[in-house]
């Protein structure tokens, strides 16, 4: 018998009974019974005949290895050697946050026509973000007749990266701080721009375009309209995971207090990625792929994306805030995306303010938090955790750190804007 | 626990049947049902024991299409009509052969895959067409029985020896295939 094909049941259910009513139906001489199993003795005889030779061998892969959530790719699974192959079903194992279609994950596809190879689709959709095993289940294939039975064979686990998909953000406010050379954030310093700074007069180096000819002539001497340089910023993104509060249930559902930052954070990204800007990413409570390097560029918005994507919920609570290394340069604008939950954020959030950057904290606590427990136990701790985490928010807002919730578009305008008043006046910074 | 286990995950398994696997694992008992009714019209009434134990396999293959089950019905029945039903060549054999051949064709459909597949219209076109062949070749065989019947053929030895050579070949063929 070559290896991996054995005989199926339909085939001994046919070969069996028709070999022993045969032998009975000639020494009782019963042609009769002959005729009763005649289609197991036709089917007995059609599967061995075309008894497959070839060993098939089967893998898989996604055609897509990373998607965005919501959005699907296909788990191909390809059998080489199949020219005995008539039908092959593969069967796809079930992971949560994965949905395939049909529902079960089960497909089958049959050969009209031998083929050396064999290919069976089964389409897959993400429903959340994260990296997660697809593609693992089982593979079998059925000859000709169905007389023998290839399988079922194991099927490796690809990783399928599920990108967050940014939610809606946009804002009209500038960054406090631009410090790069080109982009479109007005800058503190007087230089080539489109908005205007000063009307003043000519001096030597200035550019006859420049030339204000109204005021000019009212005056008597040359004057010449300057106008704001205009820069790039730097923004940090740090994402709390230390802790998950709610049930995030895919896209389209509720969503978890990490859902809400990981969301924010990509359409933060790719917000100022777009307008040229720098944006960098730290993620607190994760041990490994926690950091993305301040950058520009849409290769860059991948990049952050991809290490959102590979954030795991309450990895590591231990690190010391005051040992995380950020790096980052004088102008930074740090957001923090945090329920702020956790001490890791809090410590990380005040000590980064102290060290005199503009301070964002985005408050990605969901509104409808449903406590899974009807003890009125755990409902009394919860608005207990609450009143902590509002003496929190009120330390952070006394260190000068803005707390806003997130709630897309235009969350960031009023406190960008007052950051950028309080950046031009004085003050006194503790190192 | 692990056979809790087992019987929630069949259960499960069960509870995902298409239309399709209804279908086919509903025949397996229609086509033994009708298999007992032939038997009685052609022969004497099958025992009460005997239905209930045929009607149980059958359920059995119903829910297992896959397991030995079916091989056991398939002996049973047969080996009934050898025992109990005086030979003839009517067309109630006919019919009790094409019940036969419904119970085993349906099982082995069923059990191409999980009960949540569907099993596509090419491979059921090409069913089809063996349908048909085995309800040829089945016809063909009733044909040449009656006619050797209709001729009344000199019995003898060497017939005999032949026809038990015929099955023996065909016995060593399928051994050397199956093994």
């Amino acid at each position: 018998m070559t290896d991996g094909w054995r005989p199926s049941g339909a085939l001994l259910r046919a070969a069996l009974p028709s070999v022993a009513f045969t032998l009975a139906a000639v020494v009782a001489g019963r042609p009769d019974v002959i005729v009763l199993v005649t289609p197991l003795l036709v089917f007995a005889a059609a599967a061995a005949v075309r008894r497959p030779s070839l060993v098939p061998r089967a893998g898989n892969r996604l055609l897509h290895p990373a998607i965005r959530e919501g959005e699907g790719t296909v788990v191909r699974t390809v059998i080489e050697n199949s020219g005995d192959v008539e039908h092959a079903v593969v069967r796809m194992t079930p992971h949560r946050w994965l949905v395939w279609r049909p529902p079960v994950g089960v497909a089958g596809a049959t050969a009209a026509a031998p083929v050396t190879k064999l290919a069976l689709d089964v389409p897959v959709a993400s429903t959340r973000w994260g990296r997660r095993p697809a593609g693992d289940g089982l593979v079998s294939a059925t000859s000709a007749w169905a007389g023998f039975r290839w399988g079922p064979e194991p099927l490796l686990s690809q990783t399928l990266t599920t990108l967050p998909l940014p939610g809606r953000f946009d804002t009209r406010a500038p960054t406090p701080h631009p410090i790069g050379l080109v982009g479109v954030h007005p800058a503190r310093r007087v230089g080539a721009g489109t908005e205007l700074a000063e009307i003043r007069p000519f001096s030597v180096g200035d550019r006859l375009r420049r030339v204000q000819w109204p005021v000019s002539l009212r005056t008597g001497t040359l004057h010449v309209t300057s106008t704001v340089a205009e820069e790039d910023s730097s923004i940090l993104l740090v994402v709390d995971s230390g802790v998950d509060i709610g049930v995030g249930g895919g896209i389209g559902e509720s969503a978890s207090s990490l859902d809400v930052a990981v969301r924010a954070a990509g359409a933060i990204a790719e917000h100022y990625l777009h307008r040229g800007d720098r944006v960098g990413l730290r993620v607190l409570g994760t041990t490994r792929h926690n950091f993305a390097p301040t950058a520009a560029g849409r290769r860059h918005l991948r990049r952050i994306l991809d290490t959102l994507a590979r954030i795991v919920p309450g990895e590591n609570r231990d690190a010391a805030p005051s040992r995380v290394q950020f790096g980052l340069p004088a102008g930074t604008v740090v957001l923090v995306l945090s329920p702020m939950l956790s001490e890791q954020a809090v410590a990380a959030t005040l000590t980064l303010a102290r060290r005199g950057l503009s301070v964002v904290a985005i408050d990605t606590l969901p509104d409808d938090v449903h406590l899974a427990d009807d003890d009125p136990r755990v409902r009394l701790a919860w608005r207990m955790r609450l009143l902590e985490r509002d003496a929190v928010l009120r330390k952070a807002r006394a260190a000068g750190v803005p707390v806003v919730a997130w709630r897309g578009p235009g969350t960031l305008d009023e406190v960008l804007r007052k950051l950028g008043r309080r950046a031009s006046m004085p003050r006194m910074v503790r190192r | 626990m692990s056979d809790v286990a087992a019987r929630s995950g069949f259960l499960d398994e069960l509870s995902r049947l298409n239309r399709q696997q209804w279908l086919l694992r509903a025949t397996v008992p229609g086509a033994t049902a009708a298999m007992l009714l032939t038997q009685a019209a052609a022969g004497p009434d099958p025992r009460p024991w005997f239905v209930l134990l045929a009607t149980a396999l059958a359920l059995a293959v119903a829910a297992g299409p896959g397991s030995s089950t079916g091989l056991v019905l398939v002996l049973l029945l047969g080996g009934r009509w050898l025992v109990s039903v005086p030979e003839q060549l009517t067309g109630w054999l006919i019919l009790a052969a094409a019940s036969l051949a419904a119970i085993h064709v349906a099982a082995t459909l069923a059990a191409y895959g999980p009960p949540s597949l569907v099993l596509d219209r090419i491979l059921l076109r090409v069913w089809g067409r063996r349908c048909v062949l085995l309800a040829a070749a089945t016809v063909l065989m009733w044909t040449v029985a009656r006619l050797a019947s209709g001729s009344d053929l000199p019995a003898g030895g060497w017939l005999l020896g032949v026809a038990l050579l015929l099955v023996v070949a065909w016995a060593g063929f399928l051994h050397r295939r199956l093994t």
